[in-house]
């Protein structure tokens, strides 16, 4: 409640916040805001913005403003599933390598370097080049690249605050162990998975956009906007609009996540000010 | 640093170890049907499928198939193209270079540029220089490269005709054309490292500048180009070192998009006409070296701290 209270009165988050409600409303509400339906065509292709269309029509006569609109639907429910199901899966992941010291750690960890190690966008195509395309695999295809970064986000968070006084000083009071991890160790490692979320909804929200791009995400007719690019790019002399109102609604949309975990991550965590490099010093070698 | 090196190596064949056994469930035990007949595609004769058959060592027990397919992959038999027949070795010798190239012209131009606007944002922070520079790293994350391309194309080839707007001329071909259809690409790329490379340069030399050795260097009367450059750059150039390795990751899938755009018949271009036709060989040799690059750039990244920063010791 305190860090709600705080967060209503940090400018940033209160800015991004609204901006990412007012981005769901117009997705939500799209046939509130628009007479025409996402697969309605009409004889009028590629007509330039006007009072009608107002970022005007593609190749089959389809109303723009009504496809982002649409496409938003989509776009934003296969990020969101895919960080989901990162952080089901990454989370648990992170606190076992954090706070396990033995083989166990060592086998998490080279299984997430692997992980890591594929380009992020090769092992989705991997994984949508056998598997059949629909909502769910290209979620899970997705969320393979994002799974390693969630978790080693979080091991190095679990990581941090083991070695905190109070974490220390709950030790030297008796607590169990039991009792440091669930009351002490969680409520803040919480904190990160909230921020890494929103930062890797807009990871997700980027590489969704790149596998539609490509061609491989949900199939066409149903609009989303990696393939509005894709598809308005081969019109661009006809109209520029077609690829540029879907380019900035991706760009849009990762931007104010993007923020929105920033500016969270300042609200939660007031020691991010106080020792901006907290998690430097020493040799900075990754992974050994 | 013999012993660091040697257990860092171990640690990668371990990982090359896990992604090896990745593909290997991907494409031969969780691919829908029989894999030969899947590799084939879609026309062959009941003879040719045998023989592949036998070839794959489909009858053998599955350990005996794994160890079978990397021994192939070690000695870098991929086979041939489902759909067109032809070994998948040419192709990769044909894309790889074209790849790589670009690649490497956009890594190599993005460290520069982000030196000079990380270095240069940190020794004037709070002015409208490191304003306009942070704004552009924090655009430059959030931006989809597909659509930076789109833009590029709409101003430098549709509107101000200066550049070609796609395709690919070797540079033994045509020299001249061949730098004007790799601008384009190289630029796409580019944007989106340094827009990553900058935020940590920026920071960690931010870092740098306060520390002691900076004032004694002052002190001791060395010019201000030398205590920034000899002392403070290469102190910052640790931080940056690891980030160019990460970005390679991403680096390797936007380039796959950024040949998609501009029709550049590289790697990522070789990969994604695979997948819309299913060509299993050929999708596997692609994954299976882009994994296996970015495990030894990663590798190499690690090794290279000792070297730049001294301090370093690796217990």
């Amino acid at each position: 409640m305190r860090a709600l209270n705080a967060a209503l009165r940090h400018r940033p988050t209160v800015v991004t916040g609204s901006v990412l409600i007012l981005i769901l409303v117009m997705v939500i509400g799209a046939p509130l805001l628009t007479p025409y339906g996402p697969l309605e065509i009409s004889d009028q292709a590629f007509q330039p913005p006007s009072r009608q269309h107002v970022l005007g029509t593609d190749e089959v006569g389809r109303d723009l403003f009504t496809r982002i609109l649409y496409g938003g639907r989509v776009s934003l429910t296969v990020a969101f599933l895919t960080s989901i199901i990162a952080l089901l899966v990454g989370v648990p992941l992170g606190i076992l390598a954090g706070l396990l010291r033995d083989v166990r750690e060592a086998v998490i960890m080279r299984i997430i370097d692997a992980l890591l190690s594929f380009p992020t966008l090769v092992l989705a195509l991997a994984v949508v080049s056998i598997f059949p395309s629909n909502i769910i695999t290209i979620a899970i295809a997705l969320s393979i690249p994002i799974i390693p970064r969630f978790a080693r986000l979080i091991r190095g968070e679990v990581l941090f605050v083991r070695e905190e006084t109070f974490v220390e000083a709950a030790g030297a009071l008796g607590a169990s162990d039991t009792y440091i991890i669930f009351r002490v160790l969680l409520p803040n490692v919480a904190a990160s998975t909230l921020v890494g979320f929103s930062l890797f909804f807009s990871l997700a929200i980027l590489a969704e956009s790149q596998l539609s791009f490509l061609g491989f995400g949900i199939q066409p007719p149903f609009p989303t906007w990696g393939y509005m690019i894709n598809r308005g790019a081969i019109f661009l002399s006809l109209n520029p609009w077609y690829a540029m109102s879907a380019g900035f609604a991706i760009f849009v949309t990762a931007l104010t996540l993007n923020r929105f975990g920033d500016a969270v991550r300042d609200v939660l965590d007031p020691r991010a000010y106080a020792k901006p490099n907290r998690r430097k010093g020493g040799p900075s070698v990754p992974q050994a | 640093m013999l012993v660091y090196s040697f257990r860092r190596f171990i640690q990668a064949l371990v990982v090359l170890a896990i992604v090896s056994v990745l593909i290997f469930v991907l494409f031969r035990l969780l691919i829908p049907g029989d894999p030969a007949m899947v590799w084939l595609g879609l026309e062959f004769t009941e003879e040719a499928y045998q023989v592949l058959r036998a070839e794959m060592g489909l009858d053998r027990p599955v350990p005996t198939q794994y160890l079978v397919w990397v021994r192939d992959a070690v000695r870098l038999d991929f086979g041939n193209s489902a759909i067109t027949g032809r070994s998948v070795n040419t192709m990769l010798g044909f894309a790889i270079p074209i790849t790589f190239r670009i690649a490497l012209s956009a890594v190599l131009l993005a460290f520069f540029i982000s030196i000079f606007l990380g270095v240069f944002s940190a020794l004037n922070s709070d002015t409208w220089f490191d304003h306009v520079v942070r704004s552009i790293s924090i655009i430059g994350i959030a931006l989809p490269i597909q659509w930076l391309g789109v833009l590029f194309i709409l101003l430098f080839s549709i509107s101000l005709r200066w550049l070609p707007a796609g395709g690919y001329v070797g540079p033994d071909e045509d020299f001249g054309r061949f730098v004007q259809f790799s601008i384009l690409p190289v630029f796409t790329a580019m944007i989106s490292l340094v827009a990553v490379n900058v935020r940590f340069l920026r920071s960690s030399f931010l870092e740098v500048l306060v520390t002691d050795y900076m004032r004694t260097a002052r002190s001791k009367g060395l010019s201000e180009w030398t205590v920034i450059f000899k002392h403070g750059l290469r102190n910052a150039l640790s931080a940056m070192v690891t980030v160019v390795g990460m970005s390679l990751a991403t680096l390797m899938g936007g380039l796959i998009i950024v040949e998609r755009i501009f029709n550049v018949p590289g790697l990522g271009m070789m990969m994604v006409r695979a997948i819309g036709e299913r060509d299993y060989p050929v999708i596997q040799a692609t994954v299976l070296l882009s994994a296996t690059l970015f495990v030894v750039i990663s590798l190499l990244v690690d090794l290279s701290y000792g070297w730049l920063d001294p301090r370093v010791s690796y217990e």
